[in-house]
């Protein structure tokens, strides 16, 4: 009986989900600067940077943009994860700023 | 006697061999399945479908709307381990033993629409994949629905992989971000602290 139960338990325990644990954050701030391979970002909690990638989305309006439209002084949503000690930007999320250089 | 001398040791090869690929590394799911494994894996999927589920013919034409309904219950149901572009890189697709495989590749899109279809009704035992299927005409249409937007992967637009990021299933916080991200880029709201992932 106890050893039932044991196995029960341990079914149990195999079927919680698992969690891959990617880490990385979603952080919204200002485009300080953007080049072909690295974001920065001005929050609240200072600058932050991301790696871009050719896998990084970028987003503008609510449609599918690239890099080169991305400029300083936009409003942006990073949404990253930690890869290989680094933070790398999955997908960028931007709207102009009335203040940004077209 | 000396061809079961034969037989005999021929399956004792076959049995270390199994042992070796099935022990090795425990039970953990983080080794990369060998080139081996996945061959005969694939062979093992189509000869375990039935010819007669194998050679079925969709009863819908790939339409737009049959991809777009396909393609609406992908997002919904399928993309959290296969993505939505069908590539199979999410954090469970990526970490399943078997990985999710990238549905846009010819070991996919060379499976018949039958084969797909049956796939999806029944699952594929020993993987993620579970079937989906409970033997009802609904069900039936919504299985050849995403065989027709499997079909569609490999053409994906980027605006279409958008449209489903807005239908893939959200927790009641993810959805309170996705509005205060929208209010800051809108303009509405300060930029504030930082979310983890």
């Amino acid at each position: 009986m106890r050893s039932a139960s044991m196995l029960l338990a341990l079914c149990a325990a195999a079927a919680t989900p698992l969690s891959a644990h990617e880490g990385g954050h979603d952080v919204r701030g200002t485009v300080t600067s953007v080049g072909t391979e690295e974001l920065t970002v001005k929050t609240t909690h200072g600058e932050e940077k991301f790696a871009l990638t050719p896998e990084t989305e970028f987003v503008k309006d609510g449609a599918p943009a690239s890099a080169k439209d991305l400029k300083p002084a936009d409003r942006a949503v990073v949404h990253s994860k930690k890869k290989a000690g680094r933070l790398e930007a999955v997908k960028v999320e931007f709207r102009r700023s009335a203040t940004a250089r077209p | 006697m000396k061809a079961i001398a034969i037989v005999l040791f021929a399956l004792v090869v076959l049995l270390l061999g199994a042992a070796v690929l099935l022990f090795r590394g425990g039970i953990s799911a983080k080794l990369e399945p060998t080139r081996f494994e996945e061959a005969v894996a694939r062979r093992l999927l189509r000869a375990g479908i039935p010819r007669a589920a194998r050679d079925l013919r969709s009863p819908i034409a790939p339409t737009k709307e049959a991809v777009a309904g396909g393609q609406a219950h992908f997002a919904d149901h399928c993309a959290l381990c296969h993505a939505n572009d069908g590539s199979g890189r999410t954090e469970m697709g990526r970490n399943l033993y078997p990985r999710a495989p990238d549905l846009r590749l010819l070991q996919t899109q060379d499976l018949t629409d039958g084969e797909l279809f049956y796939i999806i009704e029944n699952g594929i035992r020993l993987t993620g994949m579970p079937g989906f299927g409970d033997g009802s005409e609904e069900s039936k249409m919504e299985s050849w629905r995403l065989v027709a937007f499997v079909r569609h992967l490999p053409r994906l637009a980027p605006g279409e992989k958008l449209e489903m990021e807005r239908l893939n299933p959200k927790s009641p916080e993810e959805w309170r971000e996705m509005q205060e991200n929208e209010e800051f880029l809108q303009g509405k709201a300060p930029a504030e602290g930082r979310t983890p992932r």
